[in-house]
């Protein structure tokens, strides 16, 4: 049995230290967000995302990349083949040279990507060596919403963002609710030549404002509508309209859903100033006979198997008495204790 | 003859929590508390109304992962440790608290509670709950619904066809199996939609979903009858909007019912106040202060001098509340009833655990409210999503908009720079996963290839980032991701070596062991 256990205590052990080991890379993570942390809520987000990402690059780039070996998949895991049940460790990098859009709401995109070194060299090998001190990384976003050839962006609207060479995600301001967008990674010459290292998958940001499109078989009239959206105090004009919708989603009042896990009613919150609280509670505790029968003002106390018992009561302010009484298992033999204690606050 | 209706539905939701080596685990008393608060007072109540004759409709959604919860003896063994050690702590607070009569009566309240709570879950439902609500279903009282396998938040992992399949997939056959039909609908994790969502549902044969009220209202063509009616999709499927109105009153923390000052006070509980030695065994496993579940004080005013709790004072504003929002229902049916030129559905959703569990008093609410839609008025009915869609099978096209149901309505609650970092890893594993279940694959190859879909769908559980984004409680939440995706990497190695290492597998199928059905080919085309 024994045996047993301490083998058990053991695999705790060591998948505790696997645990712990697994976890250190989480600190780092941790340090980020809290100093992120305050600043996210702030409504600079541009700045902040930069920042963010600027950081994760300084952290990522300095890992030097393995040299890829054939048993591997096309990225690089770090994994030792002779430890066959040690975990592998997460890759901080693939080299994938993917870039990967995402939506985050009606205004912003979020992208991020991974350019192998390879590939980096591969496209400034195309430039020219005096371009290079003037090159600037850019991400170029694509309004494909009318674009049918994928294949061909020659004539689709674009704006570029110029980025931090070390990032490696980043947070568009695109503006534009209800299109699509598409987005490439490269390098900008000073000429306004783009040499592109990666293009994203296409992301489309939601329809914002209610809909002009009509329906002739169902439609209501225009006054009786508006009055039946509820809470959204809407004004008359459309820019109104748009505005009220914008204001009344950011301030949640449609939303407050979130997971079980924390609670969706914000709590009032209260400065508390300099304080000091002091509680007494009392103990009293003893032994007899582990057969005897002991009360107290009447009452039943349960015994330890030893005959030992404990009380904690909270003591209020006052005088009080605890009669306890011992009766021995045959009911010949009794004993009373009465302890009083007074409690005074000054 | 009723003028409209309401259709109340509940989404019970917790992420898969199971952490079997460890002696405790903090963590794992978020389900204990749900069980506590919410499932187990629930179902008392529903229990009752059934058996006083009470006729209603809820519609209530028990996520996949909560369900496997639900299923595991390792959990539900660990919940009675947890209960009797309620049960301890509360009759010792009944004997500490003798000479102060007002909390001694909420002491014993508390003990009648968790006592209570044991024996109706472990003698009457004999530990099986999920029986329990099938029962009801089956009854024609619940419309039980499913939620995608992990709760994985769909408009971030939309990257690959397979993933969002086998979200939807798993949430499916999970229900399938344990109450043994096919689901109507299904709860999209936090009201996530993209434009084209609809295609999957309809291809794995959903009836319905719920969206946030601009998922509806964003809609094009411009919906003719607001969040009031049901939809069809693009590809036909019947789609709900919310009730803003309702939410409001209930979810607001200004002016929501759940604030007034005689309901219990959540944040004070005696796990911060009482003499640490007293406490220790009840506390956190490493020693922190937590909340025990004991609490003696009403919300009382914006005030930390905070009054005691009187039970019967806050069970008399619950009916009060309840009768409030029955009122508000009938006029707004009765002035949409005129507008429309149809019977109006509202909508509210609301997320299970509110009630009981952050809204103490929230599930006396729903009892009253039940009973006094029942009894006390003739304007509206209530309604779940399938008997409403068969009511008009006519009705509008819409094509509607992304949305969820966070905060600001979109995505950025699971897609800031606190959680940003999990998607290139959860995207890559999505495709790798993808790849592979193209291919076919027996024996223990098999085996390796169905753990890799679990964990990859434990790593994609929306309640991760949730959580790195809330703050409390993020680094478990980013050592789950890793973990989850550290795990899927090392199987993916046992795959690709000739002397596979089952010991290592088994160890995670029984870590690990949500969804035992589950076929890797759900991550194909």
């Amino acid at each position: 049995m024994r045996k047993k256990k301490e083998n058990k205590k053991k695999t705790v052990k060591k998948i505790s230290r696997v645990l712990s080991s697994l976890l250190k890379p989480k600190k780092k993570q941790k340090k980020k967000t809290s100093s992120s942390g305050k600043t996210i809520l702030s409504s600079k987000k541009s700045s902040v995302s930069k920042k963010i990402s600027s950081e994760k690059a300084s952290f990522k780039v300095s890992s030097i990349a393995k040299p890829l070996e054939s048993s591997l998949p096309k990225f690089d895991l770090g994994v030792d083949l002779k430890e066959e049940t040690q975990p592998v460790k997460l890759p901080q990098r693939y080299f994938d040279n993917k870039i990967v859009a995402l939506t985050r709401d009606p205004w912003w995109v979020h992208t991020y990507w991974d350019i192998s070194p390879q590939k980096e060299a591969e496209v400034l090998s195309k430039i020219s060596s005096q371009e290079k001190p003037f090159l600037k990384k850019i991400l170029r976003v694509y309004d494909v919403t009318k674009i049918k050839d994928i294949g061909n962006l020659g004539n689709c609207p674009f704006f570029d963002v110029e980025i931090n060479s070390l990032a490696t995600n980043w947070y568009i301001n695109v503006n534009r609710p209800g299109k699509s967008f598409c987005i490439e990674i490269g390098y900008l010459t000073s000429q306004g030549e783009f040499f592109a290292l990666g293009r994203s998958n296409i992301t489309k940001t939601p329809r914002f404002g209610i809909s002009e499109e009509l329906d002739e078989e169902w439609v209501l009239p225009e006054d009786d509508y508006y009055k039946i959206l509820g809470v959204y105090d809407l004004g008359r004009s459309s820019l109104e309209r748009m505005r009220a919708l914008k204001i009344a989603l950011e301030k949640g009042v449609s939303s407050g859903g979130a997971s079980g896990l924390f609670s969706p009613l914000l709590r009032k919150g209260v400065k508390k100033g300099f304080f000091f609280e002091v509680y007494t509670d009392l103990i009293i505790y003893g032994r007899t006979h582990p057969q005897a029968r002991l009360t107290l003002k009447g009452e039943k106390v349960n015994l330890k198997e030893d005959g030992t018992f404990s009380l904690r009561v909270h003591l209020p302010s006052g005088k009080f008495e605890f009669p306890f009484r011992a009766v021995s298992s045959s009911g010949e033999e009794k004993i009373e204790i009465t302890p009083v204690v007074e409690r005074i606050q000054r | 003859m009723e003028k409209g209706y309401l259709c109340l539905i509940l989404h019970a939701h917790l992420p898969f929590v199971r952490e079997p080596q460890y002696e405790e685990f903090l963590e794992e008393q978020w389900f204990f508390e749900a069980l506590v608060d919410t499932y187990i007072p629930l179902l008392r109540v529903l229990e009752g109304l059934i058996k006083e004759g009470v006729g209603f409709n809820l519609t209530l959604n028990i996520s996949p992962t909560l369900s496997a919860m639900l299923e595991d003896d390792f959990l539900i063994n660990r919940f009675k440790k947890y209960l009797d050690r309620r049960i301890e702590l509360s009759e010792k607070e009944v004997e500490r608290t003798k000479f102060l009569p007002q909390f001694n009566r909420l002491a014993h309240f508390y003990y009648y509670r968790f006592t209570q709570a044991k024996k109706s879950f472990f003698e009457k439902w004999g530990a099986n709950i999920l029986k329990v609500f099938k029962d009801i279903q089956e009854k024609g009282f619940l419309e039980i619904i499913t939620c995608c396998a992990t709760h994985g938040y769909l408009p971030l992992l939309n990257l690959q066809e397979e993933v969002i399949k086998a979200q939807i997939r798993v949430g499916i056959s999970s229900y399938r199996r344990v109450f043994g039909r096919n689901p109507s609908g299904m709860w999209l994790p936090e009201c996530g939609y993209f434009e084209g969502l609809d295609r999957f549902l309809k291809e794995e044969g959903i009836k319905y979903f719920i969206l946030e009220t601009h998922g509806i209202l964003f809609a094009r063509p411009r919906p003719k009858f607001g969040v009031y009616s049901n939809y069809w999709t693009p590809h036909k499927v019947g789609v709900f909007g919310r009730d803003p109105e309702t939410s409001k009153s209930v979810w607001s923390s200004m002016g929501g019912y759940p604030g007034d000052y005689n309901y219990r006070e959540f944040y004070r509980d005696i796990g911060f106040d009482l003499d640490y030695d007293y406490l220790r065994p009840y506390i956190a496993p490493a020693g922190e202060r937590i909340f025990t579940g004991i609490k003696y004080y009403r919300i009382t005013g914006p005030t930390e001098d905070k009054d005691v709790y009187d039970p019967q004072k806050a069970l008399d504003k619950a009916a009060e509340h309840a009768g409030n929002f029955m009122f508000n229902r009938e006029h707004q049916i009765n002035y949409l009833n005129s507008v429309l030129g149809r019977k109006p559905i509202i909508v509210a959703p609301y997320d299970a655990e509110l009630f009981g569990h952050w809204w103490f008093e929230g599930v006396d609410w729903l009892n009253f409210l039940i009973r006094k839609i029942y009894f006390d008025q003739k304007v509206f009915k209530m309604i779940t999503p399938s008997q409403y869609l068969k009511i008009y099978p006519l009705t509008q096209k819409i094509e509607p908009a992304g949305s969820s149901w966070g905060w600001k309505g979109y995505s950025e609650i699971w897609l800031s720079g606190e959680n940003d970092w999990i998607y290139p890893h959860l995207h890559r594993a999505g495709e790798l996963m993808a790849k592979l279940a193209r291919k076919e694959f027996f024996g223990l190859e098999k085996r390796i290839l169905n753990q890799m879909g679990r964990e990859l769908l434990l790593a994609q559980s929306s309640d991760w980032p949730f959580i790195m984004k809330t703050g409390a409680f993020s680094g478990y939440a980013k050592k789950r991701v890793i973990e989850h995706l550290q795990n899927f990497y090392s199987l993916y190695y046992q795959l690709e070596r000739k002397h596979k290492n089952e010991l290592f597998l088994r160890e995670l199928e029984d870590r690990n062991n949500v969804f035992a059905d589950i076929s890797y080919k759900v991550f194909s085309l």
